[in-house]
């Protein structure tokens, strides 16, 4: 029965439910050949594989003939968007995956979320809801069915993702003769883990970037096409078959194993999938291929070893083997005996783990434990070296999380076996058909090995695992593979999970190890000594000796190399001399001729030879001897002689008289002898014969003993290479140790001294509360001394009000976390902080728990007078007048100050401290434009450093106003580094229209003062012109500028803040002022000189100056002249206002008498009537009169007061 | 040397009026005004016509633009003169008037304003 049959017999048991395929069933050849329907492509990318997905399908023609199969780590409540996503990248159609959808080349399918899809003749299934996320393995379990479905017209890509998800799917379709790549971690979209998972396991036929990988696939698909006619019904090559023997003989000779003995599809199977891997069309360019490059062979080796294989993989299978047989085997054991498994072929060593934490389990409850041995063999060093590691990725397929929990230690992405397991298992590279097997072995666990080789291999492979288990031994295997053939070794325990004991059949000999494993089909098992049963034998003959007749074994030498038992006495006498083996020598001197006869005669004939009855004279007395000589016959040539003895019973001895008187009866008698003769050398011979027989049964049994010692020295020699290699480690471990040791005794130094001066105290208890160390600032909580490490800390004595520690202790050990206390010390009033935390040792393991008591009494204090000193700060921040504020290196507000707040309209500091100022409030330069943040001079000053100044921009409020500002930043530096700046402004509105005001001020001095110059140019220009001589110029000047000063005393004195325009006075006041420096105004009633009369009037602006003008001549021509010129004349001013028109009049009387009008009009007349024409729009008239000069001025009111425009 | 040209002068300060008014007719020229304002300057526009004129920028009763365009449209040099400056918006207006800052001599203001109408 093949592997074929069985895997029709019992299919492999619905791992598939498990979301974990078993593919490594021989790779059956498909219903129906897929070829012609084009490849299918699974990828698969964890959550983010997004960006790759686009690369890859942006690279990818809508017309390559193969379908896309897309298996991504959704969230299960997740509506995916992936395939709109990709709509718009790919012309291909893209759909999200339904149940019984049919995959159809050039388009894209879409897992969808909370479902595991698996696919069938082309047909995709989906199940939903997916299993819970610890077993999800959503891209495992779809290239698993893949690999089944499409053999080598599948492909499978692992993308960018997290985890190991895809390793074992990608070693599936590479076992089943796919194509497998992974995107190549330099790649820019990649997420290391999953492509690195799968690249590690060596199986992932190239590492590409994600967008070289549609050309590859394209290539690929191209040459798959191209060798299609070559191929046949069952996808094999026909063309390959014939160079298998070439190509298998270099393989031997360069690997040292051969595979000639596997089964022809999976060799050729094998081949072909190299082949398409490197684009060769012919298995003769392959041989050309491996010939030029032999390293090609080593990538065939391994393609060749392929397996999938994982932890617990066939879970009811291994849980039977826990019940049928570990835990039986675990009971029977006692502490001295050992347990013996040998796991061949166990690959990267998950088998034989699987089998240690079942062993492990099973002895949990077992005192003493009795020994393990699991001998893990395989043929790949690297798949050993990697065993030997015990290191696999997380998460592990097959494992539930208690067990990965218990046995395996994470370091990083990947977990470790335990130790403890580690060490049951014995890994070496060894091999099952090659190598002589391991010996008293309780069970031999091959799990999917037979299924790779032919029957003739299998049959040699039974009987190597028959001889290699003690009696009652098991043997497992896997679940498509059968003892059918060895029923004769293997009774069937539990058919379904293939267990199976072995039979105590006799007979069955240990395959030859001796010859060099490629003769060993050839050689016929029947040529080749039996193995006989020592012990049975060995009593059989025990108990046949007092049948067998006395005999000796001689070899061709006649030395004796046997002798039978005690009954050959009688035929023996020692010689004289040194002891001999010499047959003739010690054989007693009446038998030596005829024994002489008959082995000359056995030895010429190389036939048995009996001489009956042969008369001897022995101890005297005549008797019949039977000789009988049997030759071993080996390689055709009678190398040794069994001679045997039988007594014939005594014999008449011949008288004298009868041979002297008849010589007839002499004959008779000399016949007679001569007959005695012949039947003694006929029982010599077959005496010999007997001998010679139980020479060979001995022989067998020291054969038997040697094969036993040779497969005991194997099994030492893989132990001693195990050794070696754990010696190399051990060496390595002890330098490594002492380098530790010697750190471990800085730092125990280090510690020490830590704990001498470390003012923090800190007691360590472990879980029972027992003091384990502690430092010396403790002892003035605990009066603790250095004799009480390991008491209790219950028993010491506390000063510590603190009743619940036994309670926080358990709380801390039970739930792993921090708890903190404030307690105080019974009457020191100190305080502290305890915290307790959970001592975990380097491994992680929790043993105790650490106390550490911070004292916080001075801490208290300090925080005391910090919040007050910051209280002040705070206040006196808050009471300057110029706002304040801090901002980091990034432009954030640290600080503000309440006049900041007010300034600029916020209402709290939540408002602004936090965010970034300068997008909060902003300011403008001088020239009203809004700064960038990287040209802000106070952003500046945050991140260079550099002081600034500025007075000339504006801030903007909350509310978008602005104010006009002045600020400084200087840098914050705390310990040399810049921390960010400080930021001091004030408001400048008021200073502002302070200086406007000033501005405006002065340019109105300017103007008076430049309209002064040019009044007196004027003035001295005019009287220039009248003058006779200086003095009188002088005089007149004079006079004039002290009209002109007095009228600008009075203007002043009503108002100092006007402009020229707005000067005004009263015209009553402005003519008393301008009278009183020519006569004495004080004088009043009948004295007084003048008098000055008439409505409210105001002068204003400019006409101040003509009126003042006007008055001053007319009083200076009254000073020369008229009223004034003497002592008792006097003026009367008098004015009214009608029609808006000032009607003024100034009468002399009591003057020196006037003849009448002057012959020339004076200067001073002449000036004061243009001044009144031209500057009051007016007129003025002189009426000379006797009495005295009377001078009309009438004037427009609108000219003397005019309303400022 | 003025020949009986007409000067317009609108000076609201009566010294420095009659300074220029006596200067202009020493000059043998007609004074026109002097008016101390505005209104009264285009008064006397309206009566008479001017063949120049020396204006003062800041009369009494505001803006002399009007005035200043009158004159341009009959084609009579001015010569400004003022305390503090031509204003910004009159300099950028008329920019080739000539302004004189005060205190000027009369005289050599009415040397400016003969120059003037001999080069028209």
């Amino acid at each position: 029965m093949s592997a074929q049959d069985n895997i029709n017999a019992s299919p492999p048991n619905g791992a598939l439910q498990h979301g974990l395929g078993d593919s490594a069933d021989e790779p059956a050849p498909l219903a129906e050949p897929a070829t012609d329907q084009g490849i299918i492509v699974g990828i698969g990318a964890s959550a983010g594989g997004l960006e790759a997905y686009r690369s890859f399908f942006s690279c990818m023609p809508a017309d390559s003939g193969m379908a896309f199969v897309l298996v991504q780590h959704l969230a299960p409540d997740h509506k995916s968007m992936l395939a709109e996503l990709l709509g718009k990248v790919t012309t291909m159609k893209v759909v999200e995956a339904a149940d019984g959808m049919a995959v159809k080349s050039n388009s894209v399918f879409v897992i969808p979320p909370d479902a595991t899809m698996t696919i069938q003749n082309r047909r995709l299934k989906v199940d939903r809801p997916a299993p819970p996320r610890e077993l999800r393995r959503p891209i495992d379990s779809f290239l698993q069915s893949l690999a089944e479905d499409q053999g080598e017209c599948a492909i499978s890509i692992i993308l960018s993702g997290t985890g190991s998800d895809g390793t074992l799917g990608l070693t599936a379709i590479k076992e089943h003769g796919g194509f497998t790549l992974a995107q190549a971690e330099y790649d820019s979209h990649a997420m290391p883990g999953m492509p690195q998972s799968a690249a590690s396991t060596g199986q992932v036929d190239d590492v590409l970037a994600v967008e070289a990988m549609p050309a590859r696939l394209i290539a690929y698909s191209k040459h798959m096409s191209g060798v299609a006619g070559s191929k046949g019904g069952d996808g094999m090559r026909h063309d390959a078959a014939s160079h298998l023997a070439t190509i298998m003989g270099a393989l031997r000779a360069r690997s040292g194993h051969d595979f000639s003995h596997y089964k022809e599809k999976t060799l050729v199977r094998r081949l072909q999938r190299r082949m398409q891997v490197l684009e060769i069309e012919t298995p003769a360019a392959y041989i050309e291929r491996f010939r030029a490059q032999p390293e090609e062979l080593d990538l065939l080796f391994r393609e060749l070893l392929i397996g999938v294989t994982h932890f617990f993989r066939d879970p009811a299978s291994f849980e039977a083997l826990d019940e049928l047989v570990l835990k039986g085997l675990v009971a029977d054991k006692g502490a001295d005996d050992e347990i013996r498994i040998w796991v061949p072929g166990c690959a990267s060593g998950q088998e034989a783990f699987t089998i240690a934490i079942l062993l492990r389990e099973a002895m949990d409850r077992r005192r003493p434990k009795p020994k393990v041995q699991i001998f893990a063999t395989d043929i790949d060093e690297r798949a050993i070296a990697i065993a030997r590691q015990g290191r696999y990725r997380r998460p592990i397929a097959g494992l539930s999380p208690e067990r990965a929990e218990r046995w395996f230690a994470k370091e990083g992405n990947d977990c470790c076996v335990i130790p403890e397991i580690r060490e049951m298992c014995i890994f070496s590279t060894h091999s099952v058909i090659k190598h002589p097997p391991f010996s008293r072995l309780d069970l031999v666990s091959c799990r999917n090995l037979l299924i790779y080789i032919d029957a003739p291999l299998q049959d040699r492979v039974m009987k190597s695992f028959h001889y290699a288990l003690k009696p009652g031994g098991r043997l497992f295997l896997g679940s498509s593979e059968s003892v059918t053939r060895s029923t004769r070794l293997f009774s069937v325990v539990d058919k379904k999970h293939r267990i199976f004991a072995r039979r105590e059949t006799d007979g069955i000999a240990l395959p030859d190890f001796s010859v060099a494993g490629g003769e060993v089909g050839s050689s016929a098992p029947a040529a080749q000594p039996e193995l006989i049963d020592n012990r049975i034998e060995k009593s059989a003959r025990r108990l046949m000796e007092q049948h067998y007749p006395p005999h000796v074994v001689v070899d061709a030498r006649h030395q004796i190399v046997r002798f039978s038992g005690g009954a050959i006495g009688p035929y023996l006498e020692p010689a004289a001399g040194a002891p001999s083996f010499a047959l003739f020598d010690i054989l007693r001197r009446p038998l030596r001729s005829p024994v002489r006869v008959a082995l000359q005669e056995a030895q010429s004939k190389s036939a048995s030879v009996r001489h009956e009855a042969v008369p001897v004279r022995l101890d005297k007395r005549l008797r019949l001897v039977t000789i009988i000589v049997e030759p071993m016959i080996e390689n055709g040539k009678a190398s040794y002689f069994v001679l045997a003895f039988q007594d014939a019973g005594p014999g008449a001895a011949p008288t004298s008289e009868s041979v002297g008187t008849h010589s007839a009866a002499i004959v008779q008698s000399l016949e007679h002898e001569l007959r005695t003769t012949r039947t003694q050398l006929q029982s010599t011979i077959d005496e010999l014969e007997v001998a010679n027989e139980e020479m060979k049964s001995s022989n067998e049994e020291y054969q038997s003993v040697n094969e036993e010692f040779q497969s005991s020295n194997e099994e030492l020699e893989t132990a001693k290479e195990e050794m070696q290699s754990i010696n190399e480690e051990i060496q390595t471990v002890n330098a490594e140790m002492a380098s530790k040791n010697e750190q471990l005794t800085i730092v125990n130094s280090d510690l020490k001294n830590l704990l001498e001066s470390a003012e923090v105290a800190t007691l360590f208890l472990d879980e029972h509360l027992r003091v384990r160390n502690f430092t010396r600032g403790l002892t003035d909580i605990f009066h603790l001394r250095d004799t009480d490490v390991g008491r209790p800390i219950t028993e010491i004595v506390s000063l510590l009000e603190y009743s619940e520690l036994k309670r926080d202790v358990a709380t801390v050990l039970r739930d792993l976390i921090m708890i903190e206390r404030q307690v105080t010390l019974k009457d020191a009033g100190m305080s502290f902080i305890l915290r307790l935390r959970p001592y975990r040792t380097i491994d992680n393991v929790i043993d105790g728990v650490v106390l550490t008591f911070l004292d916080i009494t001075s801490r208290e204090a300090i925080d005391a007078a910090l919040r007050e000193t910051q209280d002040y700060l705070r206040l006196l921040i808050d009471t300057v007048a110029d706002a304040v504020y801090c901002v980091d290196t990034e432009g954030k507000t640290t600080l503000c100050n309440a006049a900041f707040l007010k300034m600029l309209g916020f209402a709290d500091h939540a408002d602004v401290v936090g965010l970034n100022l300068h997008s909060t409030i902003n300011h403008s330069r001088a020239d009203g434009t809004p700064y960038p943040e990287d040209d802000c001079p106070i952003c500046r000053t945050a991140k260079t450093g550099e002081s600034c100044h500025r007075d000339d921009e504006t801030f903007f409020r909350f509310d978008g106003s602005r104010i006009p500002v002045e600020y400084w930043t200087r840098p914050i530096i705390y310990e040399g580094e810049l921390k960010g700046a400080v930021c001091t402004f004030m408001d400048i509105t008021e200073r502002r229209k302070f200086d406007e005001q000033q501005g405006l001020l002065l340019k109105e001095m300017d103007h008076r003062v430049n309209n002064l110059f040019a009044v007196m140019n004027g003035v001295v220009s005019l009287s220039a012109t009248s003058a006779p001589t200086v003095k009188d110029l002088a005089k007149a000047i004079l006079g004039r500028l002290e009209a002109l000063a007095n009228a600008h005393r009075l203007v002043r004195a009503n108002d100092s803040g006007a402009t020229i325009a707005q000067q005004k006075t009263k015209l009553s006041e402005l003519i008393s002022t301008i009278l009183a420096s020519h006569v004495d105004m004080a004088k009043s009633g009948a004295d007084a000189r003048a008098k000055i009369e008439g409505p409210d009037v105001e002068v204003a602006g400019a006409s101040i100056t003509t009126v003042a003008l006007v008055i001053h001549e007319l009083a200076t021509n009254a000073a020369k002249y008229g009223a004034f010129s003497n002592a008792k004349g006097r003026v009367d001013v008098l004015w009214f206002v009608e029609n808006g028109i000032l009607e003024l009049s100034w009468t002399e009387r009591g003057g020196p008498a006037i003849a009448g009008p002057p012959e020339r009009e004076g200067f001073g007349s002449k000036l004061a009537r243009t001044s009144v024409s031209g500057q009051l729009d007016g007129k003025l008239t002189f009426d000379w009169k006797p009495e005295g000069l009377t001078v009309r001025v009438s004037a427009p009111m609108e000219r003397l007061a005019p309303s400022p425009v | 040397m003025l020949n009986k040209a007409a000067i317009l002068i609108a000076e609201d300060e009566a010294y420095i009026a009659l300074a220029l008014q006596w200067a202009v007719e020493d000059a043998g020229g007609i004074v026109i005004g002097p008016a101390a304002t505005v209104g009264q300057a285009l008064a006397q526009l309206d009566k008479h016509s001017a063949d120049a004129a020396i204006l003062d920028v800041n009369l009494g009763d505001g803006d002399i633009t009007q005035l200043v365009e009158k004159l341009l449209a009959l084609g009579a040099p001015i010569i400004f003169q003022t305390g503090v400056g031509l204003p910004p918006k009159m300099a950028a207006r008329f920019p080739g008037l000539p302004v004189h800052i005060k205190p000027c001599v009369p005289e050599f203001l009415v040397e400016q304003i003969g120059e003037m109408l001999r080069a028209k």
